[in-house]
């Protein structure tokens, strides 16, 4: 037991910068929490909230609101590859963000997703890339 | 008898992929001697028209989203029509019954039949048929109602006259406005 | 006719109701059969007032299946929860009004209204706007507040799904009362319960709501003559008289009228001898489940009708609603019910039976139609409404009886359910409220 909390806190501890200092490397949930092929909604405090997919064995990141009008995807349908909105249905594919059907017009974020000693990471981006890609014209 | 339909009642080892036109004008007066034979309320005639394993079918169309995978009709769900020869002639008996009071004054009844296209079909001496029907009626002073719908035939060729072998109506209604279908279409 | 007949005014205040329907000389005012004034008040006294049945369990078996039906003439959505249970969703937008579902059935995942894209869950809940952040910013605007209206109640008897508008009507179980008795017949007899064919026939016709639940409440009478070509046609013969033995119960506006002679003469109509089979060769064992009274009535030339406007025939198992869309228009729904453990032979039997006889083509159906749009229609005429109507078959026939509950009236060519059915309609007309009405 002690042990695992050790390597927990370890875990926890651990940042690694990107090449482009852009990224962060963030814990977002352990792998057993994503299964039964449901996903998994994790709120985080600056980004705001992500939905967490397991399919196929592989995970992926996405914003968690709907691009329309803002329900929680993580309490979409989930069909193959694609997730359903469950506010107007609207589809979206789940490895790339892209929208797919009416209404949904604009993409979602997806963020590259790792995974170490049993959790899942997801590289989001740190503040100061967000507030300058904020100024972008 | 036209060289086409010589072909058509061989056991074929080519299906042709049309017909010809003398056969395409024998069904269209076969369809509209039919809607004669309706018209005129003459269901014996129109009996003798029918092969003895006609599958007589009129699903009742229901109004179902358009990607419902379910569809709009199918054979186990509650239909108009999905009679035999048998079916259809007990439904004539009471056609014929003095006591059939909903045919006394008789109904007004006009087939059109319209948009006819005939087809090779699976078997040797058969065609398909499509058509387009709008069905008249008419009773008492004022009551009236006007059904459009589509049938695809299968009719066989046997012994020099063609008989109706399948009938699938699709009615252009989900509700049926009207109290009753008192008609073949 | 009373003396007593209500002027138009007080027709039109719903003043005089009671005298509407003449207890004494048995007697209808012809008026409630096309005024348009009774139909609004109906729509009120009884439509938003009374259980009203919905859909058979198995229509909806999973969550997200839905109907589409009526209550009155109130667009409904009768939808499977999550959770199995149901609700009845009325299928009207909170926003400007329009339908949020266009279907008759189906699957969803929630219903979204075409016109600006309020969207709704299964359970009626709002669950997103378009231009949500519009909406949001809106003072006092909560979208947690906005759902599409429900039923008050929705209550289940043996697989099938009553609901009511009105929150103070008592519990289904109350309504129904000792009427329950008799539909386990149809419902109860067989342990694994009943479901209905997949499909509906729907259909329209020009008459007053009440002329064909009155028919199917009580009238034994028509069917010999009316339905003479029907019964040449598959018995090659007429009906034969009905028995003195035969009888007509009433409870609380619900009838049943049944003959004893023929027991399975209902189910014989439907022209196959493997129902005939069925119902024999199970007589036993409903027998047993139901006691011999019961198993006899199974399949008996009968009729029988729940009030207000959902009636079968046992025997024929044809189960439909006679939904009121307007004064003098009815909107017939007819569903056909087997039991699930019957083979898959007798439900084909059935589902045939049905078309051949109790359908918009059906031998027996074809007949009555004319009948009921003519005795509405007639009433166009200030004249003809002014004259009397007969009510008054088997007065004085209510026997009593300890095998059988409710209101037991001797011979079943009787009128006796048809004066129960319009009592319990004046006393839901002149009632303010349920506290009002008493069982009867």
């Amino acid at each position: 037991m002690g042990l695992r909390i050790r390597l927990r806190r370890a875990v926890l501890n651990m940042t690694t910068e990107s090449v482009d200092g852009a990224h962060i490397a963030t814990l977002l949930c352990s792998v057993d929490d994503v299964c039964g092929g449901r996903p998994k909604r994790v709120e985080l405090k600056e980004h705001g909230p992500v939905a967490v997919f397991r399919l196929n064995g592989t995970f992926y990141t996405i914003d968690d609101t709907c691009t329309h009008a803002q329900a929680s995807l993580a309490e979409g349908e989930v069909e193959g590859d694609i997730v359903i909105c469950p506010a107007h249905f609207g589809r979206f594919h789940i490895p790339t963000g892209k929208a797919i059907t009416f209404p949904v017009t604009q993409d979602l974020g997806i963020y590259a997703t790792f995974v170490r000693d049993g959790h899942v990471f997801a590289q989001l981006p740190c503040a100061r890339s967000r507030r300058a890609s904020s100024e972008l014209p | 008898m036209d060289g086409h339909l010589g072909v058509l009642t061989e056991a074929a080892a080519v299906v042709p992929t049309e017909v010809s036109h003398t056969v395409s004008r024998q069904v269209e007066r076969f369809l509209y001697r039919e809607a004669r034979l309706l018209d005129q309320g003459d269901y014996d005639a129109w009996l003798s028209l029918l092969a003895p394993d006609i599958h007589y079918w009129m699903p009742v169309i229901e109004n179902r989203a358009r990607d419902d995978p379910e569809g709009t009709y199918a054979p186990e769900r509650l239909a108009y029509y999905d009679d035999t020869i048998d079916d259809l002639r007990r439904r004539i008996v009471r056609f014929q019954a003095k006591t059939a009071w909903a045919e006394n004054p008789a109904t007004r009844h006009v087939h059109v039949i319209s948009n006819v296209e005939v087809e090779p079909g699976d078997s040797p001496g058969e065609v398909v048929a499509h058509s387009v029907f709008v069905n008249y009626r008419s009773r008492s002073e004022r009551d009236e109602v006007v059904l459009f719908g589509r049938r695809r035939d299968v009719l066989r060729h046997r012994d020099g006259v063609w008989l109706l072998a399948r009938r699938r109506i699709l009615i252009a209604q989900n509700v049926l406005l009207s109290k009753n279908l008192n008609v073949f279409l | 006719m009373s003396e007593q007949r209500p002027t138009d005014t007080e027709m039109l205040t719903g003043r005089g109701s009671t005298c509407w329907y003449d207890e004494q000389n048995a007697c209808l005012d012809r008026r409630v059969f096309w005024d348009e004034h009774i139909y609004d008040q109906e729509l009120e006294r009884i439509f938003r007032r009374c259980w009203l049945f919905v859909a058979h369990e198995s229509q909806i078996p999973k969550p997200g299946a839905f109907v589409s039906t009526y209550m009155g003439n109130t667009s409904v959505l009768v939808v499977r929860q999550r959770d199995l249970s149901i609700k009845v969703l009325v299928n009207t937008c909170p926003h400007r009004g329009n339908r949020v579902c266009h279907a008759e059935l189906g699957n969803a995942r929630g219903f979204v209204c075409n016109y600006h894209g309020w969207s709704f869950g299964l359970d009626g809940r709002m669950t997103g706007l378009h231009e949500a952040a519009v909406f949001e910013r809106t003072p006092g605007f909560d979208k947690r507040k906005i759902g599409l209206p429900q039923a008050a109640q929705i209550a289940t008897y043996k697989g099938l799904v009553f609901a009511t508008f009105d929150p103070a009507a008592p519990p289904l179980d109350e309504y129904l009362g000792a009427y329950r008795w008799y539909l386990d017949i149809v419902l109860d007899n067989d342990e694994r319960g009943t479901e209905f064919l997949p499909g509906a026939f729907k259909s329209v016709m020009r008459c007053n709501w009440k002329v064909p639940a009155e028919n199917f409440t009580g009238d034994a009478l028509h069917a010999g003559w009316t339905h003479d070509a029907g019964s040449q046609a598959v018995f090659g013969k007429g009906i034969n008289p009905t028995s003195e033995d035969g009888l007509q119960i009433n409870i609380n506006g619900h009838g049943w009228q049944v003959d004893s002679k023929y027991p399975v003469g209902n189910a014989a109509t439907l022209g196959y001898k493997s129902i005939l089979r069925y119902f024999r060769e199970r007589e036993p064992a409903v027998a047993q489940r139901l006691g011999a009274v019961r198993a006899r009535m199974a399949g008996a030339i009968s009729s029988a009708s729940i009030f207000p406007n959902f009636s079968f025939l046992p025997g024929q198992s044809t189960f439909r609603v006679w939904h009121p869309l307007g004064p003098r228009e009815v909107e017939l729904h007819a569903f056909v019910l087997v039991n699930c453990g019957a083979p898959a032979e007798i439900k084909e039997a059935y589902r045939k039976g049905n078309m051949m006889t109790f359908s918009p083509t059906g031998l027996f159906e074809i007949d009555d139609g004319e009948n009921w749009e003519f005795c509405t229609q007639s009433n166009r005429s200030a004249e003809s409404r002014r004259q009397p109507s007969h009510y008054g078959l088997g007065l004085g026939s209510e026997v009593p009886s300890s095998e059988l509950p409710g209101n037991v009236f001797r011979c079943q060519v009787n009128d006796a359910n048809q004066r129960a059915f319009y009592r319990r309609w004046a006393q839901f007309m002149s009632a303010k409220s349920w506290t009002d009405i008493s069982a009867c």
